[in-house]
C-alpha cells in the first residue's frame, strides 16, 4: 500500500516538474521576446525623437516669430508675443493671424489697409494704423505703406494701433 | 476473447460514439473527455478496446476534426490515445474495485500523467514537422513543448478534475450497469 501511494505521490511530483520546468521554459522566452521588443522600441523611439528634433529645427528656419502689440482706442493694450509666422508673411498677414480683422483692398500704390480689429471699425475720425519697433533707436516707425507690404523679420516687434486722426503724424503706440 | 453479450456490445458502441461525438465538438482548446472515455473503456473492457477505441477515435478526428486533417501529427495523436487505453487497462489490473475516494486521487494523478504523456508525444510530432523545415530536431522538440506550455497546462489540469471527478462515478455505475459485484474482478469483462 505505501508503495503504491508512493508511486502515486512520485508521478504527481514529476508531472509537476515537467509542467513547471515547461512553463518557466515559456515565461523565459516570453520575457526573452519582450525585453526585445521593448529595445526595439526604445531605439526607435530616439530615433523617431533626433527626426523630431531635426525636423524642429528645420521647421524654426522656415518660419519666424515676431511680438505683436494691438492698442484700442481706450488705453487696452494687448501683447502677442512669439508669434510664429511663415518667412515672408507681411504685417497684415500677422495681424490676420492673431485677430478678427476687416479690410479693404484700395489696389494700386495705396494696397490694403485694415479697416477693423476685434469689431472696433475704423470711422471718420479714428482709424487702424501700423508701426514697426526700430530696435536701433528704439522708436516706433509708422511706415507710409500699406501693411502688407512691410515684410517681417525674426524677431520684428510691430503694433497696430487705433488713432485719432486729429493729430498727424499720430502719436506711437505706447 | 470470450463473446460479448448484447448489453456489453451495445454499451461499446455507445461509447465509441459519445467518444467520437464529443471529440468532434466544438470546445474550449483542450479541454476534452476522449482521454477519461477511452481509460474508462479501456479500465471497463480491457487494454485491446481501449486501445482500440483510441485509436479509432484519433484516426476519425484527424479526418473530420473541424480544425482540419491533422496530417503529420495523425500518428502521434493515435499513438498518445492507444497508450490511455492500454493505461486504463493496466489500472484495472492493479486495482480492480470497487473504487473510493482513494482511487479519485489516483485517477486524478494518472489523468495528468497520461495526458502529459499524449501532450509530450504529439509535442514530438509537431517537432517533426519542424524538423522538415530543417530545424535540428532537439531544438525543434524543445521549441514546441515550451510554445504549446500554456494549452498542455490547461490540459494537464482539466483532465486531472475530469478524471478525478468522473472516472470514479462512471465506473461504479458502469460496473453496476454490467452485472453488478461479480464484474468487479482482476481481469476485465472483455479478454
Amino acid at each position: 500500500m505505501e508503495k503504491r501511494a508512493f508511486t502515486y505521490v512520485a508521478l504527481a511530483l514529476l508531472v509537476w516538474a515537467i509542467c513547471g520546468t515547461t512553463i518557466a521554459g515559456y515565461y523565459f522566452i516570453q520575457y526573452g521576446i519582450y525585453r526585445n521588443e521593448y529595445r526595439t522600441l526604445v531605439t526607435d523611439f530616439n530615433v523617431l525623437s533626433g527626426a523630431m528634433g531635426n525636423l524642429s529645427s528645420i521647421m524654426e528656419s522656415l518660419s519666424l516669430r515676431i511680438n505683436l502689440l494691438i492698442s484700442y482706442s481706450n488705453g487696452t493694450l494687448v501683447w502677442y508675443n512669439n508669434t510664429a509666422l511663415p518667412v515672408g508673411s507681411t504685417a497684415f498677414t500677422a495681424i490676420m493671424g492673431v485677430a478678427n480683422v476687416e479690410y479693404k483692398d484700395y489696389g494700386q500704390e495705396l494696397g490694403i489697409l485694415v479697416t477693423s480689429v476685434n469689431g472696433l471699425a475704423s470711422n471718420s475720425s479714428q482709424g487702424w494704423f501700423y508701426w514697426y519697433l526700430n530696435t536701433a533707436n528704439s522708436t516706433w516707425v509708422s511706415p507710409d505703406y500699406s501693411c502688407a507690404k512691410y515684410i517681417l523679420h525674426r524677431g520684428d516687434i510691430i503694433a497696430f494701433a487705433y488713432e485719432s486722426y486729429a493729430t498727424w503724424p499720430p502719436s506711437p503706440p505706447t | 476473447m470470450s463473446l460479448l453479450s448484447t448489453r456489453q456490445l451495445v454499451l461499446l458502441v455507445v461509447l465509441t460514439a459519445m467518444c467520437v461525438a464529443i471529440q468532434l465538438t466544438p470546445r474550449p482548446p483542450n479541454v476534452e473527455f476522449t482521454s477519461l472515455i477511452v481509460f474508462l473503456v479501456g479500465a471497463v473492457f480491457g487494454i485491446v478496446f481501449g486501445a482500440t477505441l483510441g485509436a479509432l477515435t484519433m484516426l476519425i478526428n484527424g479526418f473530420l476534426s473541424p480544425w482540419g486533417f491533422s496530417g503529420l501529427l495523425l500518428p502521434f495523436q493515435v499513438t498518445g490515445m492507444v497508450i490511455v487505453g492500454i493505461s486504463g487497462g493496466l489500472y484495472r489490473r492493479s486495482n480492480a474495485g470497487p473504487y473510493n475516494a482513494g482511487s479519485c486521487a489516483e485517477t486524478a494523478i494518472l489523468g495528468a500523467f497520461l495526458t502529459l504523456v499524449y501532450d509530450i508525444i504529439t509535442n514530438f510530432g509537431i517537432a517533426i514537422s519542424f524538423m522538415l523545415t530543417g530545424t535540428p530536431l532537439p531544438l525543434a522538440f524543445v521549441s514546441a513543448i515550451i510554445s504549446g506550455a500554456l494549452f498542455s497546462l490547461i490540459h494537464v489540469v482539466s483532465n486531472t478534475v475530469v478524471f478525478g471527478t468522473a472516472f470514479v462515478p462512471l465506473t461504479n455505475t458502469l460496473q453496476r450497469f454490467l452485472g453488478g459485484a461479480r464484474t468487479w474482478k482482476k481481469e476485465p469483462l472483455l479478454t
